[in-house]
């Protein structure tokens, strides 16, 4: 596992219905992570959290969701991947590093693959693992990676 | 020890966040809960993190002992449980006035936790203690006898 130089953990939410098998959700704008280089991430379900930030409910199991994110060039670097296999619990502890890349949040989206446990208004939370662009040429090295 | 669970420092330091503020002896859902300032966690590198809970509601889990031995206005201030690991989230802000972390969850930093066998953490990064807090999420069970606090060890370099 690399080093966390910083983490923000954002939500995404259902809406006001169940969102049907086969949906996809987009994520929201994130001021703070227009201009970030992705290094982690994590997922949280309910056992992870009582509650998200904005107070909604979370996923009570991450069986039926998976992940896509989007680079700044459009291109899929995550691709329907699993958030169960996000979260930490089920990697003895560890969570995922990736090589770098820039993160383009509101093409990234989840999609609902079996909507069983999920009920309205309930949210899937992500902890994203970062640094911003200006501080790239410090930190690419370390990371050993791309330019 | 497990690969990754051992983040060589030179101090690790344990702090008490007690979840009560000035008006409300219970402390508040959504509230915001600050550090008490520390100069040796202003001035040195976080390179890791690590979330204690007690056996104050009984959990083989637990790592600290519930000890009551100080005060907040004549109530006891006892090591917050392992369930309230999931009701917190950890916000450090640092010198520039940034925030570093934002809203990073306990459970994450509590090895003992429900993952069983969480690793610590690397991390790199600076912050200022003052201005860095914990958001409770949770509720506090009615009749608790103890103020419930939440304790984070920093690894420093």
């Amino acid at each position: 596992m690399k080093p966390i130089l910083k983490s923000y953990l954002i939500e995404v939410n259902v809406g006001t219905t169940v969102p049907g098998n086969g949906t996809q959700i987009f994520i929201q704008d994130y001021s703070q992570l227009r201009k970030i280089f992705l290094t982690g991430i994590t997922t949280l379900d309910s056992s992870d959290l009582t509650v998200s930030p904005s107070g909604k409910n979370l996923f009570p199991t991450l069986l039926g969701t998976t992940v896509t994110l989007v680079n700044s060039a459009n291109q899929e670097v995550l691709y329907q991947y699993p958030a169960l296999d996000l979260n930490p619990s089920n990697q003895s502890g560890f969570y995922r590093d990736l090589i770098p890349f820039q993160l383009q949040l509101t093409k990234s989206f989840i999609t609902i693959i079996d909507n069983t446990s999920i009920t309205a208004n309930m949210s899937l939370c992500f902890n994203l693992f970062y640094f911003d662009f200006d501080d790239a040429p410090k930190y690419l090295k370390m990371y050993g990676t791309r330019k | 020890m497990a690969q990754g669970n051992n983040k060589a420092s030179k101090k690790i330091l344990r702090f008490n966040v007690p979840i009560v503020d000035q008006s409300n002896i219970n402390g508040q859902t959504f509230g915001r809960y600050y550090f008490t300032d520390n100069p040796n966690v202003n001035t040195g590198i976080i390179v890791g993190m690590q979330a204690h809970a007690s056996n104050l509601i009984a959990n083989p889990l637990a790592d600290i002992s519930a000890s009551q031995a100080a005060f907040i206005n004549s109530k006891p201030i006892g090591n917050a449980p392992v369930n309230f690991m999931r009701s917190c989230l950890l916000t450090l802000i640092n010198t520039s006035k940034k925030e570093v972390l934002s809203n990073f969850p306990l459970n994450q930093l509590f090895n003992r936790g429900s993952h069983g066998l969480t690793k610590i953490y690397p991390f790199f990064l600076k912050a200022d203690l003052s201005k860095s807090y914990i958001l409770f999420v949770g509720s506090i069970p009615p009749g608790l006898s103890y103020v419930p606090a939440i304790n984070i060890s920093f690894y420093l370099r």
